[in-house]
């Protein structure tokens, strides 16, 4: 009851007209550095943050927040058309998402990104009204070896989730695995796999990987098999004809309600992030969803569990961070610094001290959400048009976007040479029938995996009973037995079809 | 005719489907062997080697698993080299972006990919020639301010 007192308080701030306008210019913003590839949340609010350093506070995290999760909005805009997730969480949204806009489904997919976006984030902020400060403590619990589990457990289902083939998907994880592992290990400052190049040191950056993999291996695709690529007859131009019918709300609203809520949960956890929290949920819903056979083939199913999730994931990485100090996430990192700057202590007191910030911010949040989402559907009749630009005309255009945008990340040439690498081993991986999600994905579960053994091992001095030493680590570790035995033991149990 | 002829011949030469995962097994003993001049366990903890052991093994694994299984597919590959013509234009693209810097490039290869690879007319390639890399500039340079190569432009 005292929570909607304060959250009452707490829309009297937001809705002033500065701080509904600081809202509108982040949610705008954020659409667009979320749909360029190479610029992620993270980049985007750290370009921002000297920005806001004369504005109030409150306005300025009303803006500054407003851009992070309206950038999950944006990551999937061209993950859908153009096949390019525009930060790592969209990956999972391009399975189902470009294959939608290559049936002509442009239309729906956007919308179901959209809505399933707006239904992620109001769970997450509706957890963040009334049980942020006790999931922040919840999150705690999860110690670096019960992340380990949890990463395992993501690592030892994608093989089995994504693709036809599981032992092409496993073969996959472990080239990701290999790629993860190539720089300076930064635990114990030795170089891996470096072969002497100053530019190998520091790893294979994760913008030129996927931009490659997705953006330029699609090009690749394009040119060497034309007639698939035929521009695409979307008649439904209209945000009325995108509208999803009562039957397809009904497939999608379940999804992006548990979706929204797992990924809620898995942004509170410390480092666990929006990527996780959309690869988790989408393994979920391949293993427990009604349409399970038809995701990765164009699911409306994948593409609300993936974009509900990511959005509940950035929503709830807020809960650490203001009520313990304890960024969620990278951004959620620049964020704490923001607050810092402007001279707030973000931990338990911060709710007690300075009330009109945090009820202003998640009241903020309440309206910002509802402009992203009007934002982001008035978007779709223009971004739907993307789809009947030619082949032709796309090959250069998506060439030109996947130079600059790998280019931006560094300012190196170095990660353009790779982005092409990255784009020819997605050829080869093609003809081979091998997926590239999962290579991205072991990608960035990997160095976390190995700094989560690691601190684990640190504070256990050395001991292994620090992996069973918790129920949650024991839950896990039976999880990952039942994940990888099930699919065998259902194979051998199964009897063949006759009509197979 | 003749193309479909030389594209099948291109699938008789290289079967792709076999050698890439075997390519896989290679990587994947490189990586086992070095992983072991990195240390495995280090002060009560895994080394530097621990993950890229683990990663070499796995590919060694399923890499075998999966060149067995195309041995028996004998479905053909559809691989053709036009698959390189992309890769070695972005190269070009570089290599006279150093020159010429990058926005001008980009013009360039635009331009000349429409009109003459795709023969769509010349109004159509120089619209897209120029609103292109004009997006492009407004967003990444002005905007966000990335220091795009300028080539020897910039030294004027």
């Amino acid at each position: 009851m005292e929570n909607i007192q304060l959250l009452l308080q707490g829309f009297s701030v937001a809705a002033t007209i500065p701080n509904i306008a600081a809202a509108l210019a982040g949610a705008f913003m954020g659409l667009i550095v979320g749909a360029m590839p190479g610029i992620g949340s993270l980049a985007g609010v750290a370009l921002l943050l000297p920005l806001t350093f004369k504005m109030n506070p409150t306005t300025a995290i009303i803006m500054l927040a407003a851009l992070y999760y309206s950038n999950m909005y944006g990551g999937s805009f061209s993950a859908i058309l153009l096949n390019i997730p525009g930060d790592s969480p969209a990956i999972m949204t391009a399975l189902d998402g470009y294959p939608m806009s290559r049936k002509g489904k442009a239309g729906k997919a956007l919308f179901t990104a959209s809505i399933s976006s707006f239904i992620g984030g109001s769970i997450g902020i509706i957890m963040l009204t009334f049980l942020g400060p006790l999931a922040a403590k919840w999150g705690l619990s999860f110690g670096p070896a019960e992340l380990t589990w949890l990463i395992i457990l993501a690592l030892t289902s994608i093989g089995w989730i994504i693709g036809d083939n599981p032992s092409k998907g496993l073969l996959a994880t472990a080239i990701g695995m290999m790629l993860a592992t190539i720089g300076l290990d930064k635990a114990l400052g030795q170089p891996r796999f470096s072969f002497d190049s100053i530019n190998l040191f520091s790893g294979v950056s994760f913008i030129p990987l996927v931009i490659g993999m997705f953006g330029f291996g699609q090009v690749i695709d394009m040119v060497v098999n034309r007639s698939e690529y035929g521009a695409v007859e979307e008649k439904r131009l209209t945000i009325k004809e995108s509208i999803l019918d009562k039957s397809e709300a009904k497939r999608v609203t379940p999804v992006a309600c548990r979706s929204g809520l797992f990924g809620c949960f898995i942004g509170i956890l410390p480092g666990a992030g929006a990527t996780m929290a959309a690869f988790l949920s989408y393994i979920m819903e391949k293993r427990v969803g009604r349409n399970k056979a038809e995701m990765g083939q164009g699911a409306m199913e994948g593409v609300a569990a993936a974009e509900a999730a990511n959005n509940g994931a950035a929503i709830g990485a807020f809960a650490p961070l203001l009520s313990l100090g304890i960024p969620g996430s990278g951004t959620a990192a620049v964020l704490l610094g923001g607050l810092m700057m402007w001279g707030l202590q973000p931990g338990p007191l911060l709710f007690k001290n300075n009330p009109d910030f945090v009820w202003g911010l998640i009241g903020s949040m309440y309206i910002g959400n509802i402009l992203c989402l009007i934002v982001a559907i008035g978007c779709i009749p223009i971004l739907m048009k993307v789809v009947r630009v030619p082949s032709s005309i796309m090959i250069p255009i998506i060439s030109c976007i996947c130079i600059v945008g790998t280019y931006s990340v560094n300012n190196n040439m170095f990660d353009v040479y790779l982005m092409i690498g990255a784009g020819v081993l997605a050829y080869f991986l093609k003809l081979a029938k091998i997926s590239e999600a999962p290579i991205l994905l072991a990608f960035v579960l990997t160095p976390m995996l190995e700094m989560y053994v690691r601190q684990a091992f640190d504070i256990s001095s050395g001991r292994l009973n620090v992996f069973v030493g918790s129920p949650i680590s024991i839950t896990l570790m039976i999880l990952i037995i039942v994940f990888c035995l099930a699919p065998v033991l259902i194979k051998l149990i199964k009897k063949p079809n006759p009509a197979e | 005719m003749q193309k479909n002829d030389s594209i099948r011949i291109e699938r008789e030469v290289i079967e792709m489907k076999r050698f890439i995962p075997a390519v896989f097994i290679l990587i994947g003993i490189y990586w086992t062997v070095m992983s072991f001049s990195y240390g495995l366990w280090i002060r009560g903890g895994p080394g530097g080697g621990f993950l890229p052991l683990v990663a070499g093994i796995l590919a060694i694994i399923f890499g075998v698993v999966v060149t067995m299984a195309e041995f028996k597919d004998k479905t053909p590959t559809n691989f053709t080299f036009k698959a390189f013509l992309p890769p070695l234009i972005l190269l070009g693209i570089i290599v006279v972006s150093q020159l010429i810097g990058i926005i001008i490039t980009l013009v360039i290869y635009i331009f000349s990919w429409i009109r003459f690879y795709e023969k769509e007319s010349y109004l159509k390639s120089g619209l897209v020639a120029v609103l292109c890399p004009a997006v492009i500039y407004a967003i990444f340079v002005m905007w966000l301010k990335v220091p795009l190569p300028q080539g020897i432009l910039g030294l004027l």
